[in-house]
């Protein structure tokens, strides 16, 4: 039987992959994408924990979770296309000006 | 068996999470990473909860990799013209991090043989979640469809602005 730490150490190594994606990527598509695992990592931890409690709650959370991901996807990759229409680059280390 | 399904599937989710990150081209970046919310969606369904898996294949796999998609293709962008994968030194600070932490993280959360406290019967299906979404948080579940509204506005607003 797989228990809450296993669940916990998946949780964990995926929230790491996502962490170190989003330092060390400069592709801005791709740093979006580390931030939805992160924020998936996130949602197994709730539901495992969910799980052992035998709660509700940490599901309704997850929806949540979900919802406000969706959300930050959407302006997330329209701020994407603008971006690459006033400066022509999705390079980070090229986008380093409040006022372009 | 469910520890090997277990297994499988968080492999699946840490392999195509890795290929997320290592990968140059945004397209194979966005495969990579349907696959490993499938992957995850099979672990949610491992944890009894069903509804959250099938929400999981919907939003994440449909809707929101659709839209990686759509911008991938907007953009268009040539290969030359893709940020290199090269690592400097600040970058190299990073996955320095990343394996230390990991390394903390296997010595403190390694995977011991204990499983889970029995759970009620009717964990996973919609009714258990239904009661409290619309008792307790009944708020917060109206706030989500603000907060989806904005977002659809937003994201039309900022999209069809003049550069």
């Amino acid at each position: 039987m797989a228990g809450p730490s296993s669940y916990m150490f998946v949780a964990a190594i995926l929230f790491l992959i996502g962490a170190v994606g989003v330092v060390v990527r400069r592709d801005l598509i791709v740093i979006l994408m580390a931030v939805e695992i992160m924020l998936n990592a996130v949602n197994l931890q709730f539901l495992a924990f969910a799980r052992q409690l035998g709660q509700s709650e940490g599901q309704v959370f997850v929806f949540m979770v979900m919802v406000v991901a969706a959300a930050e996807a959407a302006i997330g990759l329209a701020f994407v296309l603008l971006l690459y229409r006033t400066r022509k680059t999705i390079n980070v280390d090229n986008i380093n000006l409040m006022r372009g | 068996m469910q520890v090997a399904f277990f297994w499988l599937f968080s492999a699946l989710a840490v392999g195509c999470a890795l290929g997320v990150v290592l990968k140059k081209n945004p397209v194979v970046s966005a495969v990579f990473l349907m696959g490993s919310m499938f992957a995850l969606a099979c672990l949610f369904l491992l944890l009894d909860a069903h509804f959250i898996a099938v929400i999981q294949v919907l939003v994440y796999a449909g809707a929101v990799m659709v839209l990686f998609g759509f911008i991938i293709m907007i953009l268009n962008l040539p290969q030359e013209e893709l940020p290199p994968l090269t690592l400097g030194v600040t970058r190299a600070w990073g996955v320095a991090f990343g394996a230390v932490a990991l390394l903390f993280l296997a010595g403190k959360f390694f995977p011991t043989k204990e499983g889970f406290m029995p759970t009620p019967q009717e964990f996973g299906d919609v009714r258990f979640i239904a009661g409290p979404l619309f008792k307790e948080y009944a708020l917060a579940f109206e706030l989500t469809s603000l907060v989806l509204l904005v977002g659809v506005v937003g994201a039309v607003l900022l999209a069809k602005r003049k550069a």
